[in-house]
């Protein structure tokens, strides 16, 4: 009756709760338009939308389509919602932009300068400038397309007049302007036999594009800057190209190339200064020298060595495979602590900017060389640690082109214990091999959300066990404590390795030797392990029907190929709590370790709790001998205070 | 012989008093001169020219307009935007899911800043113009006035603002002023155009490499900051002004837990 009394109470109680749940949810939709502005967005609160909505995913909406929007002056943006479009007053196409011949780039050319956009924008520039323009739509590279020579779209300008004849340098649309204009492509207003008054000089001036040129007496650009080619006349009659090379802070050259990490400077007389960043001051700068022997150069990027994280995580530069020696990252008690972040760090114009790569470890910096230019470069690799946890075999886990995870031998994530001949490959878990962080310090309701998170992830690594002890009658089992370890140790019959010390003193081989029935030279009845031979041995045939008894001397001798158990997960405890700690602390900011700043965290986030109880012969639970105690905190057993 | 000598000291010493208050006199007016440029117009009997007193009456909030536009992703008051170092910046690029590239927001930026950059100088424009007029009135002028509409132009390495407010100047002879411009050397549409790259590159992609940019770009400092929420902070920066652009994206967002 009481029984029933408390189900039917039960089931009350969870009904009224599902009721409640149900009147108050509020239905959340694809909004057009949200109250504060942002266009389509899925699952918004019917009362946080201004605009449209639909109870369907905005994709299938026709205000929220996503397609291209083309401006009136040639601009076209990708996967932009169709109201949002028609509501900037531009043209909606349902195709992807490659797909648009409108909006396809190619250079624009305008007179002395190009720029990289479309045609229609292309156009639209000829207007706002009053100019005319070329498009070229075979460049589509915009690297290419800025740094096209237009030097022979420049010449000499000739204007006569009474007295004299004067001279600039320009293009032939702007010359021929003014119809008392002459012009000459490809010539310099200092060649003779245009009898100009403008005369070659030592002047100096740095051009648009970053190079040094020489001026002449009448303030015209002329030639990119030689010092060789100076005497030269015909260097003061065409325009022309120089092959000679600026070194860094070049006195001689003016060639320089900022790709190349040199610039124009008027600093102190004109020279190709080098871009590269040499103050080894600046924000890590000595941290490359050490690891590289130099200071970086123009363009360079480098991982920074930040707290609790693994410096200069090294991959190929082609293959992207890691080309760091996988174990030196597995230290989770030394890398990807709580609290650390990956940095990339980037040397442009001589100054180092620094990018943060993803929050809470989502992105990790490497670093790879390129050989032939040795030339370094870094970026933020995102860190795909969410699929680990799913991957059920080391090959799988620990793939070369995929080094996000990493294999710990020993417990899986489904609790199973494979058979002995899969083992290796499958006995074990993937766990991430750049730990996660989370995000359990703020208070707002979203932060809740992902501690309850995080709380299930670092649960993942929550494991029980059952030591199964058998003793003889004049054995008091209400008092384990009481035990000789001779009986602690040699009465266990199952998953051993939880008691404290178990396999203590021996190494994996000699373990492997007695587990095996070998010997070790010396009795086993002295050693901390187990003296039952259930605990190696089933009956013949029957693996599921352990042997009764004791082992004698210094061998287990039951332990043959027919009779033998599979091997435990694990031979010592020491092995168990290190495979469960490294596990826990690789799933997240689990666990007790440091944090990037230097603190430990709380010891009882990792702890071993023990209760001892009396069975029956049938294995059922006869009493509780002891409360739930705990026996290990944070890195070592209590006892061990 | 003795009377002799201290008026020598005395003419002396007074020589020195006026000349010492004829430079402070001297420094007084030039100062006031450089100041209150009306008061020069009527010393020198000189009327600045409208153009010119727009230009000069505009160009100070035209640039605050801008700085203030800039570095709030292209907006005078974000409605959605992220909080960075305090100030709001909007997103031009969007997705409140994990896992899905980002909707654009702003489609046209460029145009977007321009109409801001108006409505931003609204007011000063209006002031502005009264304040001309008024002026012109004290110095006796007949003044009328129609206004035109205003916009604002972003151009490679300018900024344009003009009036299209006809204005009629009489005094004895009449004078007629269209379009009244003002002309900042901005590279604005530069850094805009960049923005507008990496929205597309969000919207396509997810993410985008800005170094490109200052590959490409000699005077361009392009960052990226990457925030708990998923959001990215660009800032890209000329660095020969010092003007920066900031706006906010979000797109393929990771959640921070499971």
């Amino acid at each position: 009756m009481k029984k029933r009394k408390i189900a039917t109470f039960a089931l009350l109680v969870f009904s009224i709760v599902m009721c409640v749940g149900l009147i108050y949810a509020e239905e959340t939709v694809c909004c057009e338009q949200t109250n504060n502005g942002l266009w389509c967005q899925n699952d918004i609160f019917q009362s946080d939308c201004s605009g449209s909505a639909a109870s369907t995913s905005c994709d299938q909406t026709s205000f929220c389509q996503l397609g291209t929007c083309i401006s009136a002056e040639g601009i076209c943006m990708p996967n932009t919602p169709n109201a949002r479009c028609e509501a900037e007053g531009g043209t909606f196409n349902i195709e992807p932009l490659e797909d648009i011949p409108l909006c396809q780039y190619g250079c624009c050319i305008m007179g002395e300068s190009t720029t990289y956009v479309t045609q229609t924008e292309c156009r639209q520039l000829a207007t706002d400038y009053g100019i005319n323009t070329s498009f070229d739509r075979e460049i589509t590279d915009e690297g290419e397309c800025l740094l096209m020579n237009l030097g022979n779209q420049r010449g000499a300008c000739v204007t006569e007049t009474e007295t004299e004849t004067l001279c600039t340098m320009n293009t032939q649309e702007t010359c021929l302007a003014n119809s008392d204009n002459e012009f000459y492509p490809g010539i310099l207003c200092t060649s003779p036999d245009l009898h100009t008054n403008c005369a070659k000089t030592n002047k100096k001036t740095c051009g648009e594009d970053g190079r040094i040129y020489y001026l002449d007496s009448c303030n015209n650009i002329a030639n990119v800057y030689d010092s060789t080619l100076y005497g030269d006349q015909d260097y003061w009659i065409h325009i022309q190209d120089t092959d000679c090379i600026a070194q860094g802070n070049s006195g001689s050259c003016g060639n320089c190339d900022y790709l190349d990490g040199t610039i124009c400077s008027s600093d102190g007389g004109y020279v190709c200064k080098s871009l590269d960043c040499t103050d080894l001051t600046s924000l890590g700068v000595r941290d490359f020298k050490e690891e590289f022997d130099r200071t970086p150069k123009h363009g360079e990027s480098w991982c920074a060595e930040s707290e609790g994280t693994y410096p200069h995580i090294r991959v190929d530069p082609i293959t992207g495979e890691l080309v760091t020696n996988r174990s030196l990252l597995e230290n989770e008690s030394a890398y990807n602590l709580p609290g650390s972040e990956y940095y990339k760090l980037i040397c442009y114009n001589g100054e180092v900017t620094i990018e943060p790569c993803a929050p809470q470890r989502n992105e990790v910096c490497v670093e790879s060389t390129i050989l032939e230019t040795n030339f370094n470069q870094a970026k933020c690799q995102i860190n795909n640690w969410r699929n680990c946890n799913s991957l059920n075999t080391k090959t799988d886990c620990e793939d070369a082109g995929f080094f996000d995870c990493k294999w710990i031998p020993g417990y899986r994530f489904d609790a199973t214990i494979v058979s002995e001949d899969l083992r290796e490959e499958q006995q074990g878990s993937c766990v991430p091999l750049f730990a996660p962080g989370f995000d359990f310090w703020s208070s707002t309701n979203a932060s809740t959300e992902n501690t309850n998170d995080a709380m299930a992830l670092c649960a993942l690594g929550t494991v029980a066990e059952a030591a199964l002890f058998e003793t003889n009658w004049v054995v008091d089992r209400e008092d384990f404590a009481g035990w000789s370890a001779e009986t602690q140790a040699g009465g266990c019959l199952d998953s051993c390795y939880s008691i404290p010390g178990y396999g203590e003193g021996l190494s994996l081989d000699q373990l492997n030797t007695i587990y095996t029935g070998g010997s070790v030279g010396t009795a086993i009845a002295d050693l901390f392990v187990s003296q039952r031979r259930g605990h190696y041995c089933a009956k013949r045939n029957d693996p599921d029907q352990w042997l009764n008894g004791m082992v004698t001397g210094e061998e287990v001798g039951c332990a043959d190929d027919e009779r033998r158990r599979d091997f435990p997960l694990f031979f010592r405890n020491s092995d168990w709590i290190s495979s469960m700690t490294s596990r826990t602390k690789s799933l997240g900011d689990c666990g007790y370790k440091m944090s990037a700043s230097g603190e430990m965290g709380q010891a009882d986030s990792e702890i071993i709790t023990a209760i001892f109880q009396k069975l029956k012969q049938s294995g059922d639970v006869k009493e509780n001998i002891t409360d739930i105690e705990t026996i290990y905190r944070g890195d070592k057993y209590v006892f061990e205070d | 012989m003795v009377l002799e000598r201290e008026g020598g000291i005395n003419s002396r010493g007074q020589v020195t008093i006026f000349i010492i208050i004829a430079i402070v006199i001297v420094g007084l007016a030039v100062l006031i001169y450089f100041l209150f440029p009306s008061i020069r117009s009527n010393i020198t009997g000189e009327t600045q020219s409208p153009s010119q007193y727009i230009d000069t009456c505009m160009r100070e909030k035209i640039e605050e307009t801008i700085e203030v536009i800039s570095l709030q992703g292209g907006s005078t008051n974000p409605q959605s935007y992220y909080l960075y170092e305090d100030n709001k910046i909007a997103y031009l690029c969007y997705t409140n899911e994990y896992y899905k590239l980002c909707t654009v927001q702003e489609p046209f930026v460029k145009e977007k800043i321009e109409r801001e950059i108006v409505l931003g100088i609204e007011e000063s424009a209006n002031s502005c113009f009264e304040s001309m007029i008024a002026n012109y009135r004290n110095e006796g002028y007949d003044v009328s006035i129609s206004y035109g509409d205003r916009y604002a132009e972003l151009l490679p390495e300018r900024v344009v603002v003009t009036f299209n407010n006809n204005l009629t100047l009489t005094k004895g002879e009449t004078s007629e002023f269209k379009n009244f411009n003002v002309i900042l050397t901005s590279r604005l549409y530069e850094l805009t155009s960049i923005a507008t790259s990496i929205i597309q590159k969000e919207a396509t992609y997810g993410d985008v490499d800005q170094t490109i940019y200052m590959d490409l770009y000699s005077y361009i400092k392009a960052e990226k900051k990457k925030q708990t929420d998923g959001t990215t902070i660009y800032i890209i920066t000329d660095r020969d002004s010092g003007n920066k652009f900031e706006f906010a994206s979000r797109s393929l967002a990771f959640p921070p837990g499971v």
